[in-house]
């Protein structure tokens, strides 16, 4: 009896300590789970063994040949690690870093840091703890870290040789001592080799490769340089990128800094596609605080975006990668190849490391920095990714050479058309083309639904904006006044609104007028003829996923196991605190919800659909069961773009991403300016040039815009079809939703406008739909007056000025627009 | 002393980095405006950065840390601009093009030389075109003519209310002179007010004071110290000025540092605020939060344009706010960065003859020139047709105003104004509903219901009559029915449940006494009935809530209505209230059992449930004048509720009355304790999950 009162007792104290044990695990399982053993998917990252090489260069070489073809010559010289390219046509030399002055000359011989950066083929950024990130030319870490060896072994070996290397003479600064001595990480003094750079000529074609041996890091850099037709290829094979000692890590590579980079005062520009692209001239009055540019290739990856309180009004993001150098007879078209949505296109005001001149070119992001706050008290400390999840990396910069012509941004923008187009095909297998078929309204009308009343929490009610009903009536209203071709694009049309939740949106909002009244509205467009587009929002989560989907297994996370939320800004230009929103795995949502998601937008009937997200968002996602590279997520954002396209009419995004691009019909507000950034002089319609003829694209809602009146002449100057936000019910409506940015947008208002951009687009630009634009420039130079040429002989002429203006014998009105057609 | 001195300066016209931008871009902030009660509209940009103006190298004047940036206007001949230069001591002079055209005090090297000048921090230009420089560096005022020769200094003036070490105090940064010829001069961390100096320099008073301000508890613990101790504590002197500016109206402006409210001031001669009458805090609520715990913004200058409107700026979150003649916000705009038309720390700002806004960037060294756009241009012309009585000229501008923007409340209010003056009562109430404005909103609605009366009186007066004469006719042929058949006995129907259910708890309500001892000791109450009051009580709330009139909501929207809330607020006291009541009468050992307190309770909420939505209603036929009626009723209301809660104890849990009365108030005090543990437990406990995960984390990630 005993006996079995004690095993009774036994069994129960078990019992509770399995419980107990299994409840936490659970908890440090939901709670504490670590990202350490999260496993990206690489396989599909290029990865290639450096060259085989033909010979070495030895180190009293001068100028030695290394890559020669039809119409380039490459040489190096091993004592000044001077690349010189050269183009054979036209005898004209391009040098891997421009040529110093005398007096620069001599006063760099006090300021080493900044020659030994200009001189090197890569700047290198590493972090030695993660808490000290550095950009330096790799001369300078080999010279550091020689410097530090020699230190060190002078100390033991008195009779130690000097460096071979031109650059070891010079003193070391005062930091890069540090590393030699003081890190628990690195490798014991006795062992410490000299750092070395090796020269090799690569095998069959030719070629330089370069080797850089930091032992004292436990780097080793392998860098090549080839030439291919009109082409110099800068190739760093990933297999060639070294680590041996744990927390010295590199975070970042650019190849050939300074090639092409010029002088203040020197006549020409960078132009980067920047918002719609910018031109940094190196004669124009540079202001001094801001120096240099850093921005990632289709907009900065949100996992590992900084904490902060304020959107940033000033910058807009990059669409492609792409970098163009003018100089008077010599256009330079850089573009990232390779790894391209891990790079940062760089500009260089001069004033960089106190140089006197102009650089561009890609940083390659080897691995992210992130700041991680491990509890809502503490602050943020910084770390970086473990392992560098990239493949090789690899530029492509065309060399044009013509004396005798005037280069223009224009024509890297007709490059880049050409550039893009193969690495569609080659890619993603799309094989786009200017084609003379494609439909497109003139007008694109964004009709906003409604959104939800975000003072309401607990019994939330949708503000009805416009019904599926009244936007016939807004058509009805604008087909009286002859407008009739348009585009109409449903914006919060799901459950509950603008703000529904993307993973229970096939119910359209009852208010609006449920799903019949929505079915008839899409018979009803097909009736009528108009292209009738839903938005919609396949992965950005303004509430927690339901119907099954898990927020702990479905949604991006940032390294350190935290969701990855975003913020929807206020008015007053500060992020909501009380707005936390997900994003849904991209991976996940094409494994398990895509198809079913496509079958029930097409039962309602939609033919055109407009797709957020993947047009301007891209990120990595540190989640554990679907972990996704930033260059995976594109993969997958290509193969969802190309679903849809398979099943839909129509295919619109957002911004404009090229990626997106290469599969969409139709870009939808594609940035008609650039940033603030002060690098940017001015704005130019570099990615219009490059889509136009190959895709409709929409501007931003000129009613949303400052200026209506100039947006409109703008969206004409870029060859933009214009858009408008519209809603039914007066906008004031809106004021307690999240969606207050809206401040004008009754329908009646804009009635008018949108009746004059139609005939506008009608009469005018129409016809140029399937033109290339071949030429644009400033028409006068003391006036804001603009020319578009089109491959068709059109001419269109914009002028900002509030008065008249002549252009030869063309009259201007002012705040207007002259389109001049050839042979008229 | 006045000592004379020909000052040789450079005239060398140089030309001066301009980097023009785009006009064609939207603004690289975010443009709003505040409206009443702190909300954050959105507007199209009233502003827009047009010109970046640097100075790339020192001797074409690269500004060092300047501090103060002075437009002497002249719309004919051009404006002058004058700039502080404290880090390279001098003052730096522009002309209309922004053209560098010379510098006063530039390359002096004697230290003797009255001319040199040291960490300049303010300037001043009168209408002779003399200059004023703040010399803080040598604790002086200094004069210079127009060509920039010295003319005299203002050394620290002395007088026996500025005490006997003034002179090392004296810290000058910024100066102004009056119509009268009079120097206004900002000292420093002085607590007592702006020095003014008659024309010859010497000290007049001190002038627009701050008032002591003191906490609450400051002055709670200062009754509680003694003379001695009081001598020792620090004083605590009031918040001090950091700019001045004389406006075209004669209006001293001036903003002070470190204050919650009255940052920004008009003086008038007599140095009274005569913006505001009461404490008007002028920070931006929207943004105070990130700002940090114990941070405010701090308003560092501050500039009037033609049309008197009053333009400030904040260093902590670069924001430049605008506002009107009367104190209302028109514009807000600006943010940190360091791209162009973006601040890293605004130290000056001042509105050329043009209208336009040159903002002086200390860190960067630039200046930003923004240019009004045509939405605001459109904003000041109405405003300034309305302020000039020309109602009808404003009313198509301020709807140009509205086309533009739905949402800016002032457009809506002086529409509504407008209708009210035209007589268009029902026009203006709509005007004044959509524009959140209540207390205009009550003004229209008393003349509206004047003439609503007046024109039905007859049929209002007729119908009064007629249905007391019916009701009356009604009365008597009950009563003689009565006294002929007797009582009869009801018919029963589906309304007789519901009319007995209120019978029944509006005789607890009017019979306390009797009604509780009832449930308690005869088993009248029943839990359903509990029920059924709390959700008619909750129902009654909300519908309450959508009922109450416009006026008496304080012009909040109805979007604002979150059942959600009601619903909590509604049920919660109840619950805590029972909890309490029944853990406290426990120990003093009452009769009542759970049940009945839970009933109890539930049946104290009656005359709420009963009046709650009816004077809602009746809030709809009242103004603001009115008020007093709506309170009056509110707060018998409540009387009525503690009185039953009062009769609740005593009679379910069978107390002696004054017994009853106490712990009555120990409930009361239990409910607050609950309340205030509630919150030390929820903070605490999520303090502890947060400890916790931040330690495994640790672990994890740094083990």
């Amino acid at each position: 009896m005993a006996k079995t009162k004690t095993m009774k007792k036994l069994i129960k104290t078990v019992v509770v300590l399995v419980a107990l044990g299994v409840f936490g695990f659970i908890v440090f399982k939901l709670f504490f789970a670590s990202d350490k053993n999260i496993i990206f998917n690489t396989a599909s990252l290029s990865k290639s063994d450096p060259s085989p090489v033909e010979r070495a260069i030895d180190k009293t070489e001068k100028m030695t040949v290394v890559c020669e073809n039809d119409k380039l010559k490459m040489q190096y010289d091993y004592e000044s690690d001077l690349i010189v390219v050269t183009d054979k046509a036209t005898g004209t030399t391009l040098r891997s870093y421009p040529e110093l002055t005398e007096l620069e000359k001599a006063n760099n011989e006090k300021g080493k840091e900044a020659f030994a950066t200009l001189t090197s083929p890569l700047i290198v950024g590493y972090t030695t703890t993660s808490k000290d990130i550095q950009d330096r030319g790799i001369n300078q870490i080999l010279a550091d870290n020689n410097e530090a060896k020699n230190a060190t072994s002078t100390a033991q070996k008195p009779t130690s040789t000097s460096s071979a290397l031109p650059l070891t003479s010079t003193t070391a600064s005062a930091t890069p001592k540090v590393y030699a001595t003081s890190s628990r990480t690195m490798v014991p003094k006795a062992t410490i080799i000299q750092s070395e750079k090796i020269a090799n000529i690569i095998k069959n074609n030719g070629g330089l490769q370069l080797v850089y041996k930091i032992p004292s890091l436990g780097f080793e850099i392998t860098a090549e340089f080839t030439l291919e037709d009109n082409v110099v290829v800068s190739f760093i094979p990933r297999n060639g990128l070294k680590e041996t000692i744990g927390e010295c890590r590199l975070m970042s590579i650019i190849a050939l800094p300074y090639f092409g980079a010029a002088r203040q005062g020197d006549k020409g520009y960078f132009v980067s596609p920047d918002g719609s692209g910018a031109l940094t001239k190196f004669d124009a009055p540079r202001v001094s605080r801001v120096i240099s540019y850093e921005k990632q290739i289709y907009g900065p990856d949100m996992t590992f975006a900084d904490i902060t309180l304020f959107p940033d009004y000033s910058e807009l993001n990059i669409t492609m990668p792409v970098v163009g150098t003018i100089k008077p007879g010599i256009m330079l078209s850089s573009f990232a190849v390779e790894s391209e949505e891990k790079a940062f296109l760089v500009l260089n005001n001069p004033g960089d490391r106190s140089l006197p001149f102009y650089r561009s070119g890609f940083k390659f992001l080897l691995r992210n920095d992130f700041y991680i706050r491990l509890s809502k008290a503490a602050d943020a400390f910084r770390q970086t990714e473990n392992k560098m999840a990239v493949g090789n990396l690899k530029v492509k910069t065309y060399i044009d050479v013509d004396t005798k012509k005037d280069f223009t941004y224009v024509n890297v923008a007709l490059k880049a058309k050409e550039v893009l187009l193969q690495k569609w095909k080659d890619k993603y297998g799309i094989d786009k083309k200017m084609s003379d078929e494609y439909n497109t309204s003139y007008i694109n009308l964004k009709v906003f639904l409604g959104a939800e009343n975000r003072y309401t929490s607990t019994l939330a009610s949708v503000k009805v904006m416009t019904s599926f009903d009244e936007v016939q009536q807004i058509y009805s209203k604008l087909k009286d006044n002859g407008v009739k071709n348009v585009r109409i694009s449903l914006l919060g049309w799901t459950k509950k609104g603008y703000f529904g939740n993307a993973t229970d949106k096939f119910n359209p909002e009852a208010s609006f007028g449920g799903t019949s009244e929505f079915i008839k509205l899409v018979t009803w467009a097909k009736n009528e003829g108009i292209e009738l587009s839903i938005e919609n929002n396949d992965i950005e989560l303004y509430a927690k996923p339901k119907n099954g989907i898990s927020l702990k297994s479905a949604t991006v996370r940032r390294p350190g196991t935290e969701y990855m939320q975003f913020k929807y800004p206020s008015a007053a230009g500060i992020f909501r605190q009380s707005t936390d929103f997900y994003i849904l795995d991209p991976l996940y949502f094409k494994k398990n919800l895509l198809d079913n998601n496509i079958i029930k937008i097409k039962d309602f009937g939609v033919e055109s659909i407009d797709l957020t997200t993947y047009g301007d968002k891209l990120f990595t996602d540190y989640s554990m069961s679907n972990p996704l590279l930033r260059q995976e997520s594109l993969k997958t954002y290509v193969d969802i773009l190309k679903k849809y396209d398979s099943s839909f009419k129509n295919v619109s995004v957002y911004y404009g991403n090229d990626y997106a691009a290469s599969v969409a019909d139709k870009i939808l507000d594609i940035p008609l300016n650039k940033s603030y950034n002060a690098i940017l002089d001015e704005a130019v319609p570099f990615i219009q040039i490059v889509y136009h003829g190959l895709l409709s694209y929409y501007s931003e809602p000129i009613n949303s815009d400052d200026h209506p009146q100039t947006a409109f002449l703008k969206s004409i100057e870029y060859g933009a079809f214009p858009s408008y936000e519209l809603t039914y019910r007066k906008t004031d409506e809106l004021k307690y939703t999240f969606y207050d940015k809206l401040f004008s947008s009754d329908y009646l208002t804009w009635l008018d406008d949108i009746t004059k951009a139609y005939n506008s687009v009608q009469n005018d630009l129409i016809d140029l739909k399937n033109q290339t634009i071949i030429n644009h420039y400033k028409a006068l130079d003391d006036k804001n007056v603009f020319c578009t040429e089109y491959s068709n002989g059109t001419k269109i002429y914009v002028n900002y000025e509030e008065t008249t203006v002549n252009v030869k014998d063309l009259k201007i009105e002012g705040l207007s627009y002259l389109k001049v057609v050839e042979g008229r | 002393m006045r000592i004379k001195r020909i000052l040789c300066f450079t005239l060398l016209i140089m030309i001066v980095l301009q980097t023009s931008l785009s006009v064609f871009a939207n603004t690289p902030y975010p443009n709003y405006f505040i409206a009443a009660g702190s909300w954050s509209l959105p507007t199209p940009a009233a502003y827009e950065p047009t010109k970046i103006i640097d100075f790339d190298k020192p001797e074409n004047g690269k500004l060092n840390g300047p501090t103060d940036i002075f437009i002497k206007k002249n719309k004919e001949k051009g404006d002058t601009i004058y700039i502080a230069d404290s880090g390279n001591n001098r003052i730096v002079v522009l002309d209309s093009n922004w053209n560098f055209k010379y510098a006063i005090s530039d390359g002096i090297t004697d230290n003797n030389d009255p001319a040199k000048l040291n960490n300049p921090q303010g300037v001043f230009v009168d209408d002779n075109d003399t200059v004023l420089v703040a010399d803080t560096g040598n604790k002086r005022i200094v004069e210079f003519t127009k060509y920039g020769s010295f003319r005299y200094q203002y050394k620290a003036p002395s007088d026996l209310i500025l005490g006997e070490n003034f002179a090392d105090e004296y810290k000058p940064i910024k100066v102004v002179k009056d119509y009268r010829d009079y120097i206004y001069v900002i000292n420093e961390g002085d607590g007592k007010g702006v020095l003014m100096l008659s024309p010859g320099g010497d000290f007049k008073s001190y002038y627009g004071a701050n008032k002591v301000r003191l906490s609450v508890w400051e002055s709670i613990t200062r009754q509680l110290w003694s003379r001695e101790s009081r001598k020792g504590n620090i004083v605590n002197l009031p918040y001090s000025f950091n700019n001045i500016m004389v406006g075209n109206d004669g209006y001293v402006y001036v903003t002070t540092t470190g204050l919650n409210s009255q940052q920004v001031r008009k003086l008038n001669s007599a140095g009274t605020d005569v913006l505001f009458k009461n404490d008007k805090d002028f920070s931006d609520r929207s943004i105070t939060f990130s700002l940090g715990v114990g941070n405010r913004q701090t308003f560092v200058d501050v500039t009037v344009d033609n049309d008197n409107n009053m333009t400030i700026i904040d260093n902590a979150a670069c924001r430049i706010y605008q506002y009107d003649e009367i104190g209302r916000n028109l514009f807000a705009f600006g943010s940190r960065g360091n791209g162009n038309g973006q601040f890293l720390e605004p130290s000056s700002i001042d509105t050329d003859s043009q209208g336009r806004l040159l903002v002086l960037d200390r860190t960067s060294a630039t200046i930003t020139v923004f240019n009004k756009t045509k939405y605001a241009q459109t904003v000041h012309t109405a405003n300034k047709l309305y302020s000039e009585a020309k109602y009808d000229l404003s009313f198509p501008e301020w709807d140009k105003v509205i086309q533009q923007d739905s949402y800016y409340i002032h457009a809506l209010q002086a529409k509504g104004l407008t209708y009210m003056r035209k007589e268009d009562y029902s026009k203006a109430m709509d005007e004044f509903y959509k524009a959140e404005d209540s207390d205009d909103y009550s003004i229209a609605f008393e003349q509206q219901r004047r003439i609503f009366i007046k024109d039905y009186f007859a049929i209002i007066a007729t119908s009064v009559i007629i249905a007391s004469v019916l009701l009356l006719i009604y009365a008597s042929i009950k009563s003689k029915n009565k006294k002929k058949y007797g009582i009869k006995s009801p018919k029963k129907n589906f309304l007789t449940p519901i009319s007995s259910f209120f019978k029944w708890i509006i005789h607890v309500a009017i019979h306390p006494i009797d009604g509780f001892e009832g449930i308690r000791y005869e088993n009248q109450g029943k839990m359903r009935d509990a029920f059924i009051i709390m959700f008619l009580y909750t129902v009654s709330n909300i519908a309450a809530a959508y009922s109450t009139s416009f006026i008496y909501r304080g012009g909040m929207p109805l979007d604002f209505v979150d059942w959600g809330s009601i619903i909590q607020i509604s049920l919660i006291p109840w619950i805590v209230g029972i909890i309490v009541n029944y853990g406290v009468t426990t120990i003093v050992y009452g009769e009542g059992r759970f049940r009945d307190v839970f009933i109890g309770g539930a049946f104290c909420h009656v005359p709420l449930l009963l009046t709650s939505l009816p004077i809602a209603l009746i809030s709809n036929f009242f103004t603001e004048k009115e008020r007093g009626f709506y309170s009056l009723a509110n707060n018998a209301v409540m009387l009525w509720v503690v009185i039953l809660i009062y009769f609740c104890i005593k009679g379910i849990h069978g107390f002696h009355p004054l017994k009853a009365f106490f712990v009555t108030l120990l409930t009361a005090v239990g409910c607050v304790a609950v309340a205030l543990l509630f919150v030390i437990v929820y903070g605490m406990a999520n303090q502890f999950i947060d400890f916790i995960i931040q330690f495994v984390k640790e672990l994890v990630y740094l083990g």
